[in-house]
């Protein structure tokens, strides 16, 4: 069997990071990408400056995958942005950049993703939602909505890549310690929580599970699916 | 082999690339004038994805130029540079000139 190529985005940092280790210590050939440099660096992993949003980038970077590589078999789509505040208080210039990285990003990745994988009949592309969507998370609107177009566009696009034997799925989960919580107040976040059937913390791992479990060969005949981690 | 030519050849390996995948009456025929979509045309719409996808990936390979067929411009053309072979040629051709920054023939 050929070296399985996995593209990640938002690996700077965070899950990105943590997944973009995972998969290579699982002997993948891992390709990345976020807007800065990461602070490290492993061997069969390969970084890309891209911002996701920027469609030129994009597929600059897919060209040299497809030349330097030849083939493309899993995508994850990590890379995503939040910010906390009351909608009345979001200037759009926030709302543009979070559906630009969330929702066009997420788009154009899968787009050129499906290009790749079209000729070998096969393919794996897991999306990310998440938990603020269906607990309707006040001060999160945009990213919740952003995220819930996430599940949308992964519907769909399971049912126009299945006929290429790709297919799409995606992963909700619950607050982890990253960035992207920061700056979201302890009491809020203590709440949201609550609301989970296991009141804990999410961690890397348990994102991992289900990544490793939608790139398994065995779940060719599971798309168009979303997990919700936590019990929500 | 003229510009043109080299463009038609590369369409035509995305046709054998398609055509891979078709049942015997259904083959998509190697001539300019085929017609890509319409009733005149024997493919359906997922055919013709296949083969928009495989001519851009041919046309990279043959050019080193990345082109992306499907654009806003190709789009909203009232006279579609999808309906023949020959009219998708045309389009590339386009595209490769404005790509390398020379003018129009």
């Amino acid at each position: 069997m050929e070296t399985p190529v996995t593209i990640i985005t938002g690996t700077r940092k965070g899950i990105g990071k943590f997944l973009a280790e995972h998969y290579v210590r699982k002997g993948h050939e891992v390709i990345g990408c976020s807007r800065a440099k990461p602070e490290w660096a492993l061997e069969n992993y390969r970084h890309f400056e891209t911002d996701v949003a920027d469609e030129k980038a994009v597929r600059a970077m897919f060209s040299v995958v497809r030349k330097d590589y030849g083939r493309l078999d899993h995508l994850i789509n990590n890379a995503g942005i939040a910010s906390m505040n009351h909608s009345l208080l979001t200037p759009v210039a926030t709302v543009q950049s979070i559906l630009s990285t969330n929702v066009v990003g997420t788009f154009l990745f899968c787009r050129e993703a499906a290009k790749l994988m079209q000729p070998l009949r096969w393919g794996r592309i897991i999306n990310f939602t998440t938990v603020a969507t269906p607990l309707k998370l006040e001060g999160e609107a945009i990213y919740a909505a952003s995220k819930a177009a996430v599940r949308s566009l992964t519907e769909v696009l399971a049912r126009e890549f299945a006929p290429f034997g790709i297919t799409v799925n995606s992963v909700g989960p619950t607050p982890i310690e990253t960035d992207l919580i920061r700056s979201v107040p302890k009491e809020r976040m203590d709440r949201l929580i609550a609301r989970q059937a296991f009141p804990r913390m999410g961690t890397f791992e348990d994102v991992a599970n289900v990544t490793d479990f939608y790139l398994r060969p065995e779940s060719g005949f599971i798309t168009g699916q979303n997990l919700y981690l936590g019990g929500i | 082999m003229t510009e043109q030519e080299k463009i038609l050849e590369a369409v035509y390996r995305a046709v054998d690339w398609v055509n891979s995948e078709l049942p015997p009456n259904q083959q998509i025929v190697k001539t300019p004038e085929t017609r890509l979509y319409g009733p005149q045309s024997l493919l359906d719409s997922l055919s013709l994805v296949n083969l928009i996808v495989a001519t851009e990936r041919e046309i990279e390979d043959a050019f080193g130029v990345s082109v992306l067929l499907a654009s806003d411009r190709a789009m909203s053309q009232k006279r579609s540079p999808f309906l023949t072979i020959g009219s998708l040629a045309s389009y590339i051709q386009e595209l490769l000139v404005e790509a390398a920054g020379r003018p129009a023939n």
